[in-house]
């Protein structure tokens, strides 16, 4: 058996044993989750809520953009509240102040120490003991819990609406005025805001944990971190550590082993002609600069909310574009334009590999472009309508917004974009087809990175299996299904795959080579990617097992990343390879780009926050974004731009190819990043930690804390990265721009002297 | 925020200080057709004053909440800024003849000072205020 075809064979039982794990896995998720009663009730009888209640409640939650504003168990965005923490909170301390005024007369805050921590005692048994009846379904609570679960209610009900004495704190908390205008929706949300509050502090049957594993942290109540989440912390660093050094023996003992490759004299790339079906793809390239520059508009407007709640330099502008829509917008701008970015390297590739262009290729391609163009605009308009509240609840479920972030376009539009992925294989997979027939030393790369690609459209289809009641335990698993297996799992072995390619096409790299190192390491990715999976649900009603395999695969996932300088420098050295390949440097750089930030946005402040103990804290906090920036943008973002380039290369016009623009922006773009996160992010999220951990979760993202002016002035600090950023941004407009629509600088200024005579050979 | 305001001030102030005095520099530089005004650092060491300048700037908005387009004094400084980043880059870069450069440079030079007494003044006529 040939290496490539045994690690074929591992790849494939990897697979199956992983996703058994992971299906099975889902069981137990679905049989241990947090018990939706059928009612809430008092001591007396008296029913507070229903299960209709709680689920409308969530409905209603949706609609105002769900995790785009403000948070759950945790996930979603971080100027308001977490609704859990938040509603816990209110309802420890009101329970506390309706004691102390029997006892006392005084608020609970007024009372002696020794007063305090009496009623302190029996704060616990009377908010932890599970009082859920599983043969009627209902929960049973003291008519003083109900006394204080009334104001705690009143105080939201007030929140969501226009009353007046609440204007600073909406305004604190980037809500727009009046939110929810109909009083029953705002009376069902705050039964949906009980239940993640009760599912958080109320201990399983038979055990001394909550429901979500004791987060969010309060020790007001009782919520500390559990043993398995300080045990499976300091294992999964265990495991970590192994896992580097044996991959670092694997790379000692390995590399430099493989023969070097004949560098062609001249760019074999250059003889290539564009087919109609990939000339056809210019347009989306059009489009994806377009939507970055919008996304990046929308992040500048959502980051100013955060210190001006309700306006943009004194334009009202929550009334037309509160912050639910331009967070919601910003995020699912950069999957869109990520995504599209790579649809369209894959619909350009794909004809240049096998040399065939099918029939109706290029209407294929066209017929793609204006789905996904009514997708974006048919979603989006969707997800304004639902904020506005212009919108049925079932309407909103399937055309409105979702509120599940990443994933929260309407099920009708995530329904059409599912076909638009499928339609975009098929179209790829059409054009392959002879190179994959074929029998030759490129046949396994373009197989993997045909896979890849397959995985990434097939693996949106988890995004369709919940429907409007299912259990938020379940649609967070499914909806991670999507997220995590993109971006930690096929997105990775696209990127490797991808990047490889091109330089096996480029005649850089060995097809052997490049295929026994890319097998190896999608092995390595999807090893620890795929149960990785479960590092989004440690807290999110899941059984402890969840967060046992959770952290130790996810810690796995780092091993790669701590040692992808190995790739990085490769890559780089190939931009020197020989005086041809400068035609390609500002490509190969964005893709050495790509490692830099898998390294450090990936790697390491995804592990920042990956640990059980630190995730328990850190969970909702800046210390998520500053992850989520610098990966998503740093690696896939640049990967996007860096795949862009290579195919516009391909594309023609470069008398009008500007590497003066290239180089500012990607100089300013990695700077903006990289000060954006230095600056402003990671010691905002790292004052957030210090205040969950010495006062309680709910502290660190209350307005008292995050209007204190330090964190006002540590936001404000995001400004010069974010310049930075846009300064890049602006330049590489300016660069498409000008490939697009003619005009300006000539090349033969920009390349440098030695490159020169391949440079014009390349044209 | 507050009480960040004199310190932003300062800050803002010293920047607009700092980028009027490279500017000008790099404006002689021009005129003596000095090959150093390619130079990395000259290049970009006035976008990263220029960053801090403009973040001042929008800091300070907040805190007195005055706006561009709704204050006319600030408007009238974001119209000023406009023309003199124009001026600057023909000045700099895009001029064609060394005459037209000298006279970017030396009208970018008036715009500024006009900038500058609109900013002191708080007035949108500037100097010119009574």
């Amino acid at each position: 058996m040939t290496n490539t075809s045994r690690l074929w064979k591992v790849l494939a039982i990897l697979l199956i044993v992983s996703f058994g794990i992971l299906l099975y896995m889902g069981r137990e998720i679905y049989l241990a989750a947090p018990p939706v009663p059928t009612a809430v009730k008092t001591t007396t009888g008296k029913t507070l809520y229903t299960l209709a209640d709680i689920q409308t409640g969530r409905e209603v939650w949706q609609s105002i953009g769900g995790h785009e504003l403000g948070s759950v168990w945790g996930h979603g965005s971080y100027v308001a509240p977490d609704w859990s923490a938040d509603w816990l909170h209110r309802e420890a301390t009101g329970i506390l102040d309706i004691w102390a005024q029997r006892a006392a007369g005084k608020k609970f805050a007024d009372l002696d120490p020794a007063a305090q921590a009496s009623l302190r005692s029996q704060l616990q048994p009377e908010m932890r003991t599970n009082t859920y009846d599983p043969g009627s379904g209902v929960v049973t609570v003291s008519e003083d819990r109900a006394a204080a679960i009334a104001v705690v209610a009143d105080h939201y009900l007030r929140l969501f609406s226009d009353d007046p004495s609440l204007d600073t704190l909406r305004s604190q908390y980037a809500i727009k005025k009046n939110p929810i205008p109909d009083a029953a929706r705002r009376q069902a949300l705050t039964a949906f805001f009980f239940w993640t509050a009760w599912s958080t502090v109320t201990n399983r049957p038979g055990q001394t944990i909550s429901y979500t594993s004791n987060w969010p942290a309060d020790p007001l109540v009782g919520n500390t971190p559990t043993a398995p989440t300080f045990l499976w912390t300091f294992i999964s660093i265990f495991g970590l550590l192994a896992g580097v050094g044996a991959l670092a023996w694997y790379y000692v003992s390995t590399h430099g082993k493989e023969p070097a490759p004949a560098i062609p004299s001249g760019d074999p790339l250059r003889s290539l002609k564009p087919t109609p079906s990939m000339k056809a793809t210019a347009k989306y390239f059009w489009v994806v600069t377009a939507l970055f520059l919008v996304q990046v508009v929308l992040g500048g407007i959502t980051a100013h909310y955060a210190v001006e709640g309700q306006g943009f330099y004194g334009l009202p502008l929550a009334d037309y574009l509160p912050y639910a829509v331009s967070r919601s917008w910003h995020l699912q701008l950069a999957v869109l334009w990520i995504a599209t970015a790579w649809l369209a390297t894959g619909l350009y590739i794909a004809p240049a590999i096998s040399g065939h262009e099918p029939k109706f290729q290029r209407l294929g391609v066209n017929f793609l472009f204006v789905c996904l163009l009514i997708i974006v605009v048919g979603a989006f308009a969707g997800q304004w309508l639902a904020v506005m509240q212009k919108m049925g609840l079932a309407a909103n479920f399937w055309f409105g917004h979702q509120g599940y972030e990443f994933v929260d376009i309407g099920r009708f539009w995530q329904a059409f974009l599912f076909v638009g992925l499928m339609l975009w294989l098929l179209l790829v997979g059409r054009a392959l087809w002879p190179a994959l027939k074929a029998r030759d030393d490129n046949r396994s790369i373009t197989m993997l990175l045909f896979l890849s690609t397959i995985a990434i459209g097939l693996f949106y289809g988890a995004g369709l299996m919940w429907g409007r009641n299912t259990h938020l335990s379940m649609v967070e698993y499914w909806r991670w299904w999507v997220v995590h297996l993109w971006v930690e799992g096929f997105f990775e072995v696209f990127a490797t795959a991808v990047i490889a390619f091109l330089f096996t096409k480029l005649g850089l790299v060995r097809a052997k080579t490049a295929t026994n190192a890319v097998l190896f390491a999608t092995i390595v990715f999807l090893s620890g990617g795929v149960l990785g999976t479960f590092h989004h649900l440690y807290f999110t009603g899941t059984p402890t097992a969840v967060l046992a395999i959770g952290s130790v695969f996810s810690a796995l996932e780092v091993v790669p990343l701590v040692l992808v300088g190995f790739e990085a420098y490769e890559n780089y050295k190939h931009s020197h390879a020989t005086p041809w390949v400068a035609a390609y440097r500002w490509p190969i750089l964005f893709f050495v780009a790509v490692a830099f930030w898998n390294l450090v946005g990936a790697g390491l402040f995804g592990f920042l926050i990956n640990p059980p103990l630190a995730l328990y804290y850190m969970q909702g906090l800046n210390t998520t974004p500053l992850h989520g920036h610098t990966a998503l943008f740093g690696v896939y973002g640049m990967l996007g731009i860096g795949l862009m380039l290579f195919c516009l290369r391909g594309l023609g016009n470069l008398e009008q190819w500007d590497e003066r623009l290239l180089k500012g922006a990607f100089w300013t773009m990695n700077l903006g990043l990289a000060a954006m996160a230095l600056f402003s992010l990671f010691p905002y999220g790292l004052m957030q930690v210090y205040a969950a951990v010495s006062e309680g979760f709910w502290y660190a993202r209350s307005a008292e804390f995050m209007q204190q002016p330090t964190m006002q002035l540590l936001v404000w600090l995001r400004m010069p990265g974010d310049i930075l950023f846009s300064i890049g941004v602006l330049m590489l407009v300016a660069f498409v721009g000008k490939l697009w629509l003619g005009g300006g600088r000539r090349q033969e200024a920009q390349v440098p002297a030695d490159a020169q005579p391949a440079a014009r050979a390349a044209r | 925020m507050t009480e960040f305001y004199f310190g932003l001030r300062a800050v803002h102030m010293t920047c607009a200080a700092l980028t009027i005095a490279l500017f000008f520099t790099r404006g002689v530089m021009m005129m003596l057709d000095s090959p150093r005004l390619a130079h990395p650092v000259v290049r970009w060491t006035p976008v990263a004053v220029d960053t801090l300048l403009l973040t001042s700037a929008l800091m300070l908005t907040t805190i007195i909440h005055q706006y561009p387009f709704t204050t006319s004094w600030l408007t009238v400084k974001v119209v000023l800024l406009v023309v003199y980043i124009g001026l600057g880059s023909i000045a700099l870069r895009r001029g064609r003849t060394k005459t037209i450069r000298v006279a970017a440079f030396v009208a970018a030079l008036a715009t500024v000072a006009f900038l500058v007494s609109v900013a002191r003044t708080h007035s949108p006529l500037g100097i010119f205020a009574g």
